[in-house]
């Protein structure tokens, strides 16, 4: 599960990439999207044992 | 049943009266203050052993007017889904969702749960509810055939949440077995572009990557789950608690033994400050009930989790990393915002020069 370092330098080239454009420089805030309804936050990060919600489904 | 991971020990506990439930979620839903809908959720041990009073509750609710828009949803073991409990759900799919605990392959989810495999009707669940993942626990006899489980999974049609059990026995000697499976399971979704990876190997690059770029005043390290905050939950006692895993069920001898004073709005009190100097402390998933009960703080993780976390950020980090590299021929990477590729790219970098040599050598 080790990159090589070609792979490594690729990515490091798209990091750099992406670094050196300055519309992106207001976008640094990243955020992570959840589609977990029931215990607000959890599932789509790898939920607990105790977890049990649904995905979907329509509310009434 | 008895599931090699249950964190239920106390198994002889009464089933919630009907009317404490009406009145609690009469009492509950009139403080919905910030919240766009609520969901009702029914939890065991098996909810389905408690189907009558779960269909007397459901069609109540059903009956009378409640402030916000709601669902009803419990998580079941299939086995009692047979007969006029299933019709009963067929009718009411649309308003009452169930989600099936599925572990696999039939060898690890008879291992792990009593030999309940066949007892399922597979085709029920992925007819009534196609959106619904399964629920599948690892166990440490189920990690021998992790990469299969989920490959029987997506053979039967379902998406899925996984993770390893809490409260187990994590020891050394499953490392290599579980970095063997997870690089399976890397390679798998490198063959097939057209699926987008779990939850499991799809959260950690991000959030590590996002936070390199911020000061450590600023970094997200935010609570993992609702308890206490977001969820609600009321025992057969009548007492309420921040969530099931607080509940006299689970290995806590008294569910009030939940210090009163203690602020759940605020993220911060729930961080591990053995874990302060880790890299993987932001990304790294924690359960509070299964910490309390196990330690009695809601902060303290289960440290013997710690590698198998490594392992996994380090798995991650080299799917990612080669499809970050082929952008287009993998969605999951093609949809992303430039920010969003950017944190990806900045994690799997980081994680694989920081981590890789250290799983290599488990």
């Amino acid at each position: 599960m080790k990159l090589t370092q070609e792979s490594l330098d690729s990515v490091e080239a798209l990091a750099s990439e992406l670094e050196s454009q300055a519309t992106y420089a207001s976008e640094t805030e990243f955020e992570q999207e959840y589609s977990c309804f029931g215990c607000g936050n959890s599932c789509e990060n790898g939920c607990s044992n105790s977890c049990s919600t649904s995905c979907g489904g329509e509310y009434l | 049943m008895a599931c090699v991971y249950c964190y239920e020990h106390r198994k002889d506990l009464q089933i919630l009266p009907v009317e404490t439930a009406k009145d609690f979620l009469l009492r509950e839903t009139q403080k919905l203050v910030g919240f766009d809908e609520f969901e009702v959720d029914f939890h065991g041990g098996e909810p389905m052993l408690a189907f009558p009073q779960i269909k007397e509750i459901a069609e109540w609710i059903w009956n009378r007017p409640w402030p916000k828009p709601y669902i009803c949803y419990a998580t079941t073991n299939g086995t009692l889904v047979h007969g006029d409990i299933k019709e009963w759900f067929r009718k009411n799919a649309k308003r009452f969702v169930l989600g099936l605990s599925l572990d696999g392959t039939k060898a690890q989810h008879d291992a792990n749960r009593s030999g309940s495999y066949d007892k399922i009707d597979f085709a029920f669940f992925r007819e009534m509810w196609p959106f619904q993942s399964v629920k599948a626990t690892v166990s440490p006899i189920s990690i021998h055939d992790f990469a299969a489980g989920i490959r029987n999974i997506l053979d039967l049609g379902f998406s899925y949440s996984i993770n390893l059990a809490y409260g187990m026995q994590w020891t050394d000697d499953l490392l290599p077995v579980y970095r063997r499976e997870l690089q399976k399971v890397a390679d798998f979704y490198l063959e097939r572009p057209e699926l987008e990876p779990p939850a499991l190997l799809a959260h950690v690059v991000s959030r590590i990557g996002a936070n390199a770029s911020r000061p450590p005043s600023e970094r997200e390290n935010r609570k993992w789950c609702g308890t206490g905050t977001g969820m609600v939950c009321i025992g057969p006692n009548g007492k309420v608690y921040p969530c099931q895993a607080f509940m006299p069920s689970s290995e806590v001898a008294d569910g009030d033994a939940v210090p009163t004073t203690f602020d759940f709005h605020d993220d911060g009190n729930f961080n591990d400050p053995a874990c302060v100097n880790c890299m993987l402390d932001s990304a790294c998933p924690s359960c509070y009930g299964n910490n309390y009960t196990r330690t009695g703080t809601l902060y303290t993780r289960d440290k013997t989790l710690c590698k198998f976390r490594k392992v996994e950020a380090v798995a991650e980090s080299y799917l990612f990393g080669i499809m970050l590299q082929e952008p287009d021929k993998y969605p999951v990477i093609a949809k992303m915002k430039p920010s969003e590729k950017l944190a990806v790219a900045r994690g799997v970098k980081i994680i694989q020069e920081t981590l890789a040599d250290q799983v290599e050598a488990y």
